[in-house]
């Protein structure tokens, strides 16, 4: 059999996801990574070849204050092997970095306790207990893991002892009050379920039983079998009781999904103006799913007639990563979700009364974006124009399509999208700059590490170590960052910030998980372009109370305690 | 057909010159040319050239001496000498009927209609009732296709009643089988089976007349008279491979199924080198749904005829209508090697490669495909249908106003223009684009969909729902549609009907993902379902039902 030619050879000029550069366009982020501690950091997950699922989607990153010294500071989860899992060899750890100050980092995984050793997906920070100190879930494949945070630079998983020690496989969680008695509940989505002892085929079994060959092939090669085809797992909703323990909720709730999608990220959030936080779920390869809060303990699930279900074609997509943003500056929150190459990522537009619109092609995100398989996502304002750009972790994962003229590429150039009045145009990437560079990605998170008012980002790269990148816009604007410290829960989540300076008032909500198995410095930052003071800043707390606070001064942190108003 | 009908031309244009030259006098020379001329009738073929060419020693510039050496010279093969003979015969005698209507002869039988017909033109002009001639003018415009100046023609030679049973002669039959065969291109549908019903009476038992006018009917189209006389043949004349493999393929043609699977089948036994049989089982199989047959048939007969396009090309169709265009893609491929001029393999590749995702090979395929047929609008339309498929809109939009430009009222690229209009949030010019469309293509289902769609998302939820139900009326197969009537409904707050809808969008969709055929498809793991497209139109992409040869 075989091929024969049909002319001259094929020359394939437009592999897209890689080598796409500008010499004309400006330098935004510069990879700092070699400088620093975290080059020594090294993800792995599985073999190479990625024969089964669970060796591909993983892991997130996270940028949080752990010992509340003013500087965020990075933890970064790492993968496992089967060797690994079955106690064959040293598992791979994950890694705390300690934010020195001036772009060094320590390494302070050991004396914090937080090395995981278990095949790490997700981290959601949340302050559970109350404390004032920021606290960790890290979901994992096999069992999950809670980091209280002693406060004093160490941590001590709890999970097993406060019910959420989940098992199964564990992706993006989030923490969230939905239940407005003060203290934060943990919604953790489950992805597929997988019996070490009865894998799936691997590529070089292919054809072999067990599952669906249609599921184990990407254009007629063989690949890793799933998530279509493999079984899912339900999500869980934990809630918190008043003596710090957790009980699961899931089904009383109406969030266990029995539909059992495969979930990748998620988010409390508030949706509507009911002042209730509501949730919202990307599943891959099966339809997200939006619960809106009916204040009782229940949430009722509207996915399709909200429209964020499917994409505008009533397609479902393979969602991994979620960010949150108001990008048009309405006073909505909206979505933006990554989806696999050969397809669009997806830009839902909330039209308010919880109705959302996919906008993504007219909003300038999906012709560009086809080629990539994209994971972590987040709306930030780079430039402090006061308008959210937006940033896209890609990686396919499949190694396979290196070896194929397939348009798409294993290893992924990151995207970046300027927001110029509600439209996104890509950002150019000069040549050897770091948008131009190409990694297996995954997790993102977003934070000012060095504090300087511009918005830096660490990216945790599948096998292969992380990227720190720098901010180093120039011609950025004014801006403001706010720590919110509400009654309960103390950190905040649930939040809304309105800020208002001229004509625009930008929306920021303060929201644990979400990007993609990330999670952000939970600073609120705000660009506030040339504007030199900010006119309003209305604070809406987790309880449902609202606040108009005094901005002392811009182009600085302040601290916004409920009731007591800010402070530098 | 074409090689049949010249072949009989010659036949009867023999007893036509020897009629002609025995009519000659009784002067020294004619009566040494009739001599000449009896001798070639005995196909004592040396004696009459020798006798010819002492003529000619001493009578050079006798036109009919060049004539008469012109026809023996023919007959023995020496086509270009004869030729030159003729030529000097017409030169010293410009309307000598005789060498004019011979000359023709010859220059049919060497494959040189055109000039043929200019010869017996040329002897109608001067003798309008040359019996012979009106025939052989007759059959060669039918061999060009040029039925409608054939039909007449052949009337006047078969004359009033064409048919009657007086009609013996072999000559006669395939006069009458070619005026049946002009019959049925002209459309003379009735005149044609009561000629061929004639022909079969006057011809009861011969099955070489029988079978030559199933075929004529086969080629026709008149399967169902073919099948009656490929089977009467197939009785006189038993076991015979030709006979069963056209049987199989009337059947075939026919729908009847199993019994052209049993007649190929038995044909191939009769002739089991032959790769046609397997090919045409192949066809066969697949039109009964059994796929597996089909592409053991094919294989088959490519093991026998590795150099077989068709045979490719259908492995490669039956690949794709089972989603398997990634294993479809080298049999499309090895057919266009093996013959590059077919349009239809190039279309079908690229086709291979859309649906295989392999958007920019196809790309690559239609533009190369472009260079050879500069003008297709085909082409043109699934260049931009591929650019589309990758989000590649600029150059989908060229591609399609290319197809506008040769065909303006091509309401399947206004439709995908305005799509993409639609997409880039130019939602006027897309709404003006998909109107259009629709006015030019009332029954276009793409473009109800993604107008439908369109209003939709411009809130215009009462004027989307009529679009979308006449959408749904088009085309109730597709979930995508109820899934924009559901959220049509669902924000009027008509709320039964919008789960009623969703319902409907659920079901459909969970029958989509598990319509696999037989042989599995090649849907992908991840949620890789590409963009969103509508339906290739079939008069595009080339797809249909039924198994068919390019």
């Amino acid at each position: 059999m075989g091929g024969a030619s049909t002319g001259a050879p094929a020359t394939y000029t437009s592999r897209r996801t890689t080598g796409i550069t500008d010499p004309n366009a400006p330098t935004v982020f510069e990879d700092v990574t070699d400088k620093t501690s975290l080059a020594n950091f090294r993800h792995r997950s599985g073999t190479k070849t990625k024969d089964y699922i669970f060796e591909t989607p993983s892991g997130g990153a996270a940028i949080f204050d752990y010992d509340g010294d003013g500087r965020p500071d990075i933890y970064l989860l790492n993968g496992s092997t089967i060797a690994a899992m079955q106690g064959k060899e040293k598992p791979p750890r994950a890694a705390l970095y300690r934010n020195l100050g001036n772009w060094k980092f320590e390494d302070v995984t050991d004396k914090a306790g937080v090395a995981n050793e278990r095949w790490g997906f997700g981290v959601a920070v949340g302050d559970y207990d109350n404390d004032g100190d920021p606290d960790m879930y890290v979901g994992n494949f096999g069992v999950s893991r809670l980091y209280q945070n002693n406060g004093n630079g160490t941590f001590t998983d709890v999970a097993e002892k406060l019910n959420v020690a989940r098992r199964g496989w564990s992706t993006g969680a989030t923490w969230g009050d939905y239940d407005g008695d003060g203290r934060l509940d943990l919604f953790v989505p489950g992805y597929v379920q997988i019996d070490l002892n009865n894998l799936p085929p691997s590529p070089s079994e292919a054809g072999k039983g067990g599952v669906n060959q249609n599921f184990c092939q990407f254009r007629g090669v063989p690949v890793m079998c799933g998530p279509r085809g493999l079984t899912g797992e339900g999500d869980t909703l934990y809630h918190q009781k008043p003596d710090g323990t957790f009980e699961d909720v899931s089904v009383k709730a109406g969030v266990n999904d029995p539909e059992r999608y495969y979930g990748f990220s998620a988010a409390f959030v508030r949706i509507d103006d009911d002042k209730l936080l509501d949730l919202i779920v990307v599943n891959d390869s099966t339809p997200n799913q939006l619960y809106i809060n009916k204040g009782n303990g229940k949430f009722e699930e509207i996915g399709y007639p909200s429209g964020v279900a499917l994409n505008e074609n009533g397609r479902e997509q393979a969602g991994m990563g979620l960010a949150i943003g108001d990008y048009d500056n309405d006073g909505r929150v909206d979505f933006h979700v990554t989806n696999f190459s050969d397809d669009s990522n997806t830009l839902y537009h909330n039209d308010g009364d919880t109705n959302f619109t996919d906008v993504t092609f007219q909003a300038g995100l999906g012709e560009v974006t086809i080629p990539f398989l994209g994971w972590g996502t987040g709306f930030l304002d780079y430039d402090n124009d006061g308008w959210l750009d937006l940033f896209v972790v890609n990686g396919h994962v499949y190694p396979v399509v290196d070896a194929h003229q397939w348009g798409t590429s294993y290893a992924q150039q990151s995207l970046l999208f300027r927001n110029v009045k509600g439209k996104f145009e890509r950002v150019g990437a000069p040549p050897n700059s770091a948008l131009a560079n190409a990694w297996p990605g995954r997790g993102l998170a977003v934070g000012d590490l060095d504090g300087d008012g511009r918005l830096d980002l660490v990216i945790n790269n599948l096998d292969a170590k992380p990227t720190l990148l720098r901010n180093v816009a120039t011609s950025t604007g004014h801006w403001l960052r706010l720590r919110l410290i509400a009654k309960a829960p103390l950190d905040a989540i649930g939040s809304v910030a309105l800020v208002t300076t001229g004509a625009i008032r930008q929306r920021q909500d303060v929201f644990s998980g979400a990007i993609y198995c990330s999670q952000n410095d939970m600073t609120l930052h705000f660009g506030l372009g040339a504007a030199t003071k900010v006119d309003k800043l209305e604070i809406h707390w987790p309880d449902g109370s609202s606040e108009i606070v005094a901005v002392p001064a811009i182009d600085r942190t302040i601290t916004v305690t409920q009731g007591k108003g800010a402070k530098q | 057909m074409k090689h049949k009908e010249v072949r009989f031309i010659v036949c009867a244009l023999c007893v036509s010159l020897w009629l002609q030259i025995a009519s000659y006098g009784q002067t020294p020379t004619q009566t040494a040319l009739n001599e000449a001329a009896a001798l070639l009738q005995s196909h004592r073929f040396d004696e009459a050239e020798t006798a010819t060419r002492k003529i000619l020693t001493t009578n050079p510039e006798n036109a009919d001496a060049h004539a008469l050496l012109a026809l023996i010279l023919d007959q023995r093969g020496n086509h270009s000498e004869a030729e030159r003979e003729y030529q000097t015969a017409l030169k010293l005698k410009p309307n000598l009927v005789s060498a004019l209507s011979n000359f023709g002869v010859l220059l049919a039988r060497t494959n040189r209609p055109t000039e043929a017909i200019a010869k017996f033109e040329e002897v109608l002009r001067l003798d309008p009732k040359h019996g012979r001639a009106i025939f052989n003018l007759g059959a060669l415009y039918a061999a060009r296709g040029d039925y409608r100046r054939a039909v007449p023609l052949l009337e006047k030679a078969a004359g009033t009643p064409a048919c009657n049973p007086e009609m013996r002669n072999p000559g006669d039959r395939a006069l009458l089988l070619t005026l049946v065969n002009a019959y049925v291109h002209v459309e003379r549908r009735d005149d044609a089976l009561g000629l061929s019903r004639c022909i079969e009476e006057i011809s009861r038992d011969d099955s070489r007349t029988l079978f030559t006018l199933a075929l004529s009917l086969a080629e026709a189209r008149e399967y169902a008279e073919a099948v009656r006389l490929f089977q009467r043949t197939n009785e006189l004349r038993p076991h015979t491979y030709e006979v069963l493999y056209n049987l199989g393929l009337a059947l075939y043609n026919l729908d009847r199924l199993a019994e052209a699977e049993e007649a190929l089948s038995y044909a191939a036994t009769q002739a089991p080198k032959e790769a046609d049989p397997y090919y045409r089982l192949g066809l066969v199989a697949s039109a009964q749904g059994d796929t597996k047959a089909a592409l053991a048939q094919w294989t088959a007969a490519l093991e026998l005829r590795p150099v077989f396009p068709e045979a490719n090309f259908m492995i490669g169709e039956e690949l794709l209508k089972n989603r398997l265009a990634e294993k479809a893609i080298p049999f499309y491929e090895r057919a266009l090697d093996q013959s590059k001029g077919q349009l239809v393999y190039h279309l079908r590749l690229g086709v291979a490669n859309v649906r295989g995702q392999r958007y920019e090979r196809a790309r690559e395929i239609f533009t190369r495909a472009l260079g050879k047929y500069p003008d297709n609008s085909n082409l043109y339309f699934l260049l931009g249908y591929s650019a589309r498929a990758e989000g590649q809109y600029d150059q989908a939009v060229a591609a399609f106003q290319k197809v506008l430009k040769l065909q303006p009222d091509n309401a399947d690229a206004l439709s995908n223009l305005g799509y993409i209009a639609s997409q880039r949030g130019e939602h006027v010019e897309a709404e003006r684009l998909l109107r259009r469309a629709i006015q030019l293509d009332p029954k276009g289902y793409p473009s109800y969909h993604d107008l439908g769609r369109l209003l939709v998302k411009l809130k215009r939820y009462e004027e989307a729902v009529p679009l979308l139900k006449r959408g749904i009326e088009l085309n109730d197969k597709d979930p995508g549609i109820r899934y924009q009537l559901f959220l049509a409904y669902s924000r009027l707050r008509r709320k039964d009907e919008a789960e009623k809808e969703l319902a409907e969008f659920k079901r459909l969709d969970e029958a989509n993902r598990h319509g696999a055929t037989p042989l599995a498809a090649t849907k992908p793991g991840a949620g890789m379902e590409g963009e969103t497209l509508p339906p290739l139109p079939a008069a595009a992409s080339g797809d249909s039902a039924k198994p068919r040869t390019p």
